[in-house]
């Protein structure tokens, strides 16, 4: 077993590894790692090779211009986690190797789906501070009928969802990047409503000219009477549909628009053979004095299943983490 | 890189790495200004080298002279002075005028041009280039043969398609490298926006150095640089470092409406040279060629920069590889003149540079504070130990300081709160280079309306408990946006509005105003007599009769999530759907929803504070606002018949100023406790709202304004003196309200605690057995004993040890993770007691 | 036919700027077999004085409108409400025009008829105001968060702008018209 630095001819090959692993998700896409480094990320991919079989590998992404970073892995590596023994092994490999080769890295940090609580055998990855993707998360299963996932959703979902028909509010989707302005005005409007941190297009217009042209993302809008009212952002990834962003106007809320924007995501997703819909993080604790305890009782609507994951794990080079305190304490 | 050629309203937009690079709209504004002022000024220099007098006796010089004559003979017996508008003094302007006269004849002496487009892959500068007289060779150096490709294609209609221009030659490299054996009399430079060190090293000392290595001596380069508005300190980070690299620079702004747009400011050109550039010389340009949305003529006026700002650059070092600072500067402009000794841990924090052009001094202060939150995940005594071993890098005081620190760290695992005592200048550093190693990602964790950052619990603070804050709006204009307040009333039936004017469902408070009839809560029936629990039966008829109605009052303005301003001032905390408090007079009154007021509660002047504070600053957001809207009307209020939206301003108006009368009777009536009425509540005891507790023997509390308490235990009220007094039904009803809606937070909370302790538990047990497996290798096998330790391979004496820390640290974990859920149980079950109490009164 | 007088006349009419009339007593001069020599010199002095028929009335333009701007950016110190609505009318709407309207026509070739001076002053007095109103009305507009959503309210800009252009057009240009002056021959 060995890691090694692949090219990004190896693409298909990790998409289709990733696409397939229940523990990894998009960030570990080709599409993310080129949207990564249009945002002025550094990629390095590196492929875990069993007798020259690429069996897994990882995108790590580190921002261009600092030096001193910890090197992250969101959504990975992809590994075979249901074999913890080569997995151990493989991450041990991996910690090596960046210790080894890449000399202005200050730790390692993964996050890898796995259900907490965490494997004993990561004890040595401590909890990281900031996670790379919510720890808590809902899953709406797509194998099942689209009766079973009604049955499944709460009565006043399912009533929303009738309450948008009846209004007409009409669900296009766009992959365009033309469409990313429309998008954008909904988006900051929510941000502004809510309260919080709105990117800027740009970023969005990378995500779009890295993530529409294969197929990969897509804007929903709802639209009433021909007007954009809400649009929702989704990425489809291997056998994953994933909920990114959303935004929606505050007039015109009575149409329920997001309904019937996340049941056009189901259809889709079902479509294209994903296997589940990740809602993208939720309170699980129901806390109601919860920042985002109104998100959670939307989200928790559509009767998704319950995911809980360790989170992210950091594997800090301590003597390299001193040099650079020392560093700083002797200029500070 | 990403490249997005994208429609925009009815032209295109190029974007290159989610920056702007041009908007069909305006572009020849943006390219016209780039390359014609360099290319004009680069042929003057060409035809009259800078130094030539005008007796040196060039070909144009006798021309003129023999036209100037021609019009003095045909003009003999008209006074000339007249005649003529005064010749500007200078040289340049000699040279203008000149140019005036003799378009022909220097037509004939423009020379040959040979000019080099460094980036500018898009063929517009090109464009311009190529259509000005005397180019006779333009080479064109891009890295990305995706825009050129764009250039070549989709772009091709809009470049005239320069590209395929004989005296094109189109390079795919990067600029960096470039070199050419015969010089060029322009170079422009037209590099995308800089995100990363790596691309501002394109306006570099070195890169310019090589810039003017590529120029004749006569030669102008024009540098595409930054906004010298919105990142002012960056804008002249590159003027220094041209002139770092020993060229002249005469920097100029240039107003790009498809700019602006998108908030990129006035934008920002450097016209440089290795010989002298002045202003004159711009004063007099004036294009050969016809332009179609730059006016050349005028561009020095934007070239013309404030004393201030020009004293401002002084202070700003050149960019240059070794030392890059345009990327700081462009990204953190207020950075500049903060060098020194940073006081304590907030500064630190918000000294750290932000690095990436998508995040914010708000996403890396919140990341820095959730770090300083989880020092726990570096085990601080390896690091303590491994920033020993190089000790030798350290002042003596910081070793000692550090040796300090071990040692406390040997005696103490934990260092919670106190470890601000310890080197607050390690931990403040330590913070900062994690923060710095997380920047990585933060936009990830952010802004999904999710989780929040991390993983740790993001809840708002609440105004009806001790010790918990809220956010206070600033005051500022143009913060109602919603349109709440744009109707007949705001308030009442319509729901509440905020001051951001977004409206709240409505719903009803019915109290009676506790100083209805003046000294209502010291009648005549007594000390409570008031409340129908006290003084005799007598009392309580009297009091009956004397029982105001119950009034019903709508809430006009939502000032915070659980407080709100009534329709006729009062300010109501809400507790529960049933009970509220009623601030008013420096006093605190329990409502109940249903019978109007329960009893009054003890004051506690920070929380009064935070409330008038929060309230005096919305209420001066609404007068900002108020009067902007005033002044909208002043001018355009005789259109209302004909413009709805003029009508919604009036109605606007109206109501901001109604909400500023409100506000201020809703301050003024809240009035201010006594001072120093500050309360300070029971450890042991569960809060249920400020003054009101359960205590351990299962019994409600609350304590009142004189500092006596009332005890609600089973079916009585007892007061300070003991007296025991039959608990009113309403008291009840909204006691178990509060309950329960506490109860379902706390549910919530222990839900949390239980998975961390679950957590915990596991990686207690595994790392138990673990320890006793590593005891069982060292035992048998010696300390040195290779172990799998997590996923590393270490001696098994390492293993012991590190499996020992880590239990210690479960164990500090799991004690304080179960010490929170016993005490959320310990609350949870006094307040099932005394739900379950007080349902048994309710069906007795 | 002695053509001295009409020479004489040609020159006086010039000192007086009365071209038209310069050129008839020159045309009058030319068939009266002048001396060519002071028939080319009154001619160059026509052909310049015709040139530079306009380049007076620029200076006095320009006057008008430094004072129009000085009196629109005094004016913008403060909203209408605070100079008190009136007042601000009376300002804004009568004396800045008029003050422009007399300098105008103070400036003004003689050989200008009203309906010429009028037209300048209503070009200039509608120009300053326009400049004024739109500034103010963007400023102040963009202050006011809930004009993002309104579609009317560049209607509202443009009309507002318009009517008191128009206005403040129409005050100067009449006064412009109305001030006495010498008139033409």
């Amino acid at each position: 077993m060995i890691w090694r630095p692949i090219g990004i001819d190896r693409a298909r090959e990790c998409d289709e590894l990733a696409g397939h692993c229940f523990e990894s998700g998009f960030m570990q896409s080709s599409s993310w790692a080129r949207f990564k480094e249009s945002t002025g990320y550094c990629v390095t991919r590196l492929g875990l090779f069993e007798e020259n079989n690429l069996t897994g590998f990882t995108n790590a992404f580190q921002f261009g211009s600092s030096k001193s970073e910890i090197l992250s892995c969101p959504e990975g590596p992809v590994l075979d986690w249901q074999n913890p023994e080569k997995a151990r092994v493989a991450l041990r490999l991996l910690s090596q190797y960046v210790r080894d080769e890449m000399l202005d890295v200050l730790g390692l940090r993964i996050q890898p789906e796995l259900d907490s609580p965490s494997p004993g055998w990561l004890r040595n990855w401590a909890r990281g501070p900031v996670d790379l993707t919510p720890d808590h998360t809902l899953y709406v299963y797509l194998q099942d009928s689209l009766e079973e996932i009604q049955t499944r959703m709460k009565p006043k979902a399912r009533y929303n969802l009738r309450v948008s028909a009846k209004h007409g509010v009409e669900v296009v989707s766009a992959k365009i990047v033309e469409a990313v302005f429309d998008f954008y005005t909904l988006f900051q409007e929510t941000a502004a409503r809510n309260g919080f941190y709105a990117e800027p297009i740009g970023f969005f217009l990378d995500l779009a000219a890295t993530h529409f042209p294969n197929g990969s993302a897509e804007i929903l809008f709802a639209t009433y009477k021909g007007e954009p009212i809400a649009a929702i952002w989704v990425i489809y990834f291997g056998r994953r549909a994933t909920y990114l962003y959303g935004g929606s106007s505050s007039l015109n809320r009575p149409m329920m628009p997001n309904f019937a924007l996340h049941w056009q995501v189901i259809l889709n997703a079902k479509t294209r053979g994903c296997k589940e819909y990740d809602l993208y993080g939720y309170d699980p604790f129901g806390r109601t004095d919860h920042l985002y305890a109104g998100i959670t009782r939307f989200k928790t609507q559509w009767g998704g299943t319950r995911q809980s994951r360790m989170g992210a794990r950091d594997y800090i080079f301590y003597d390299r983490l001193a040099a650079a305190v020392v560093e700083k304490l002797t200029t500070v | 890189m990403s490249t997005i050629l994208t429609k925009r309203g009815d032209g295109v937009a190029l974007f290159i790495d989610g920056y702007l690079q041009f908007d069909s709209r305006d572009e020849a504004l943006y390219h016209e200004s780039l390359a014609l002022p360099a290319l004009e000024l680069a042929r003057r220099r060409l035809s009259y080298p800078p130094g030539t007098s005008m007796e040196g006796g060039t070909g144009i010089r006798q021309t003129q002279n023999l036209k100037s004559t021609d019009i003095q003979s045909a003009s003999e017996h008209v006074e000339l002075q007249t005649y003529t508008t005064p010749l500007p003094r200078g040289e340049a302007g000699e040279s203008a005028n000149r140019e005036r006269l003799e378009p022909q004849a220097l037509e004939k002496c423009s020379g040959q041009l040979r000019i080099l487009i460094c980036g500018g892959g898009d063929g517009l500068a090109l464009r311009e280039c190529l259509r000005f007289p005397g180019v006779t060779h333009v080479d064109l150096v891009d890295l990305s043969e995706e825009v050129l490709s764009l250039a070549r294609n989709e772009l091709a209609d809009l470049n005239d398609h320069s590209l395929e221009d004989k005296r094109v030659k189109v390079h795919l490299a990067n600029a960096w490298d470039w070199q050419s054996e015969e010089p060029y009399d322009v170079v422009l430079c037209d590099f995308t926006f800089p995100s990363s060190d790596e691309e501002a090293k394109l306006l570099s000392k070195e890169w310019f150095s090589k810039v003017h290595g590529l120029l004749t001596p006569n030669g102008v380069a024009c540098i595409n640089a930054v906004s010298p508005q919105k990142t002012p300190e960056a804008f002249w980070c590159v003027v220094n470092s041209i002139r770092a690299a020993r060229m002249n620079p005469l920097p100029m702004r240039i107003c790009i409406p498809s700019f602006r747009e998108l908030g990129y400011g006035v934008w920002g050109f450097v016209l440089a040279s290795p010989n002298p550039l002045r202003l004159s010389e711009l004063r007099v340009l004036e294009s050969p060629v016809e332009t179609r949305q730059a006016d050349i003529s005028k561009l020095w006026r934007g070239a013309r920069f404030a004393r201030a700002e020009r004293l401002k650059a002084r202070s700003i070092p050149p960019n240059t590889c070794n030392a890059p600072v345009l990327m700081q500067l462009l990204l953190n402009p207020e950075s500049v003149g903060q060098e020194g000794p940073l006081p304590d841990i907030e500064d630190l924090i918000n000294a750290i540079p932000i690095q990436h052009p998508s995040h914010t001094r708000e996403m890396i202060q919140t990341l820095a504070e959730q770090v300083a939150g989880t020092l726990k995940s570096i085990d601080l005594r390896r690091l303590v130990d491994e920033i020993l071993a190089l000790g030798h890098r350290l002042s003596d005081r910081l070793r000692f300081e550090i040796e300090k620190l071990k040692e406390f760290l040997r005696t103490n695992f934990s260092l919670g709160s106190s470890w601000r005592e310890w080197s607050t200048k390690l931990f403040a550093t330590l913070i900062i280079v994690l923060t710095l190693a997380n920047s990585l990602a933060p936009e990830n964790a952010f802004a999904k309306g999710h989780a929040g950052l991390g993983h740790s619990s993001m809840s708002r603070g609440s105004f009806s408990r001790t010790g918990e804050f809220s956010h206070v709006a600033a005051p500022q204009v143009g913060t109602v946006t919603g349109t709440g307040f744009r109707s007949s009333t705001f308030g009442g039936r319509n729901g509440p509005v905020d001051i951001y004017g977004y409206r709240y469902a409505p719903r009803v408070y019915s109290y009676i105003d506790p100083y209805y009839g003046g000294g209502y809560y010291y009648g005549n029936g007594g000390y409570y007599g008031g409340y129908g629990y006290g003084g005799s039966q007598n009392q309580q008829q009297q009091q009956q009769q004397q029982q105001p109605p119950m009034q019903s009052h709508d809430p006009a303005f939502v000032a915070d999530d659980d407080m709100m301003v009534m329709d006729n001032g009062d300010v109501v905390v809400t507790l529960s759907d049933d009970a509220f408090l009623v601030a008013k007079k420096g006093t605190m009154t329990l409502m109940s929803q249903k019978a109007g007021p329960l009893m009054p509660v003890a004051t506690d002047s920070a929380m009064f504070q935070r409330m008038s504070l929060s309230l005096e600053g919305q209420r001066l957001t609404a007068q900002l606002e108020a009067k902007s809207r005033e002044e909208w009307l002043q001018w355009t209020g005789w259109t209302a018949s004909m413009f709805s939206s003029v009508r919604e301003d009036r109605l606007e108006v109206k109501n901001l100023k109604e909400l500023q009368t409100r506000l201020e009777t809703a301050i003024s009536g809240m009035g201010a406790p006594a001072s120093g009425a500050a309360i300070t509540p029971d450890k042991d005891a569960t809060e249920l709202f400020v003054g009101a507790y359960i205590l351990n023997n299962n019994t409600v509390v609350f304590d009142q304004p004189d500092g006596k308490r009332l005890t609600l235990n089973g079916d009585n009220l007892i007061d300070a003196t003991g007296a025991t007094h039959k608990a009113p039904t309403a008291l009840k009803q909204a006691v178990v309200s509060i309950i329960n809606k506490l109860a379902k937070e706390i549910n919530g909370d222990m839900a949390s605690y239980d998975s961390d302790i679950r957590q915990d538990q596991s990686d207690l047990n595994s790392s138990h057995s673990d320890l006793q497996q590593y005891q069982y290798y060292a035992s048998t096998y010696g300390g040195g004993y290779q172990v799998d330790y997590g996923t590393d391979e270490i001696s098994a004496d390492d293993a012991v040890s590190r499996t020992q820390a880590d239990i210690d640290s479960l164990t500090k974990d799991s004690d304080e993770a179960l010490g929170a859920k016993t005490k959320a149980q310990q609350d949870l079950v006094r307040m099932q007691t005394v739900l379950k109490d007080i349902s048994d009164w309710s069906t007795t | 036919m002695d053509p001295e007088p009409d020479i004489l006349k040609a020159r006086q009419a010039l000192d007086q700027g009365l071209i038209s009339s310069a050129k008839q007593h020159l045309t009058a001069a030319k068939m009266e077999g002048a001396d060519p020599q002071a028939l080319r010199e009154l001619e160059w002095k026509v052909q310049y004085a015709e040139q530079h028929k306009h380049s007076h009335s620029h200076k006095f333009t320009v006057i008008a409108l430094a004072v129009a701007a000085v009196g629109y950016f005094v004016l913008s110190f403060q909203s209408p409400g605070q100079w008190t609505q009136i007042g601000w009318g009376i300002i804004a709407f009568l004396i800045i025009p008029a003050i422009q309207g007399v300098i105008l026509a103070l400036g003004a070739h003689p050989e200008y008829d009203r309906t010429q001076r009028f037209k300048n002053g209503l070009g200039l007095g509608a120009a300053m105001m326009a400049a004024y109103t739109l500034f103010n009305l963007l400023i102040v507009s963009s202050k006011i968060g809930t004009h993002k959503t309104e579609p009317d309210v560049p209607t509202v800009v443009l009309l507002v702008t318009a009517v008191y252009s128009l206005a403040a057009g129409l005050v100067c240009g009449l006064v412009s018209a109305m001030f006495p002056k010498k008139e033409a021959a």
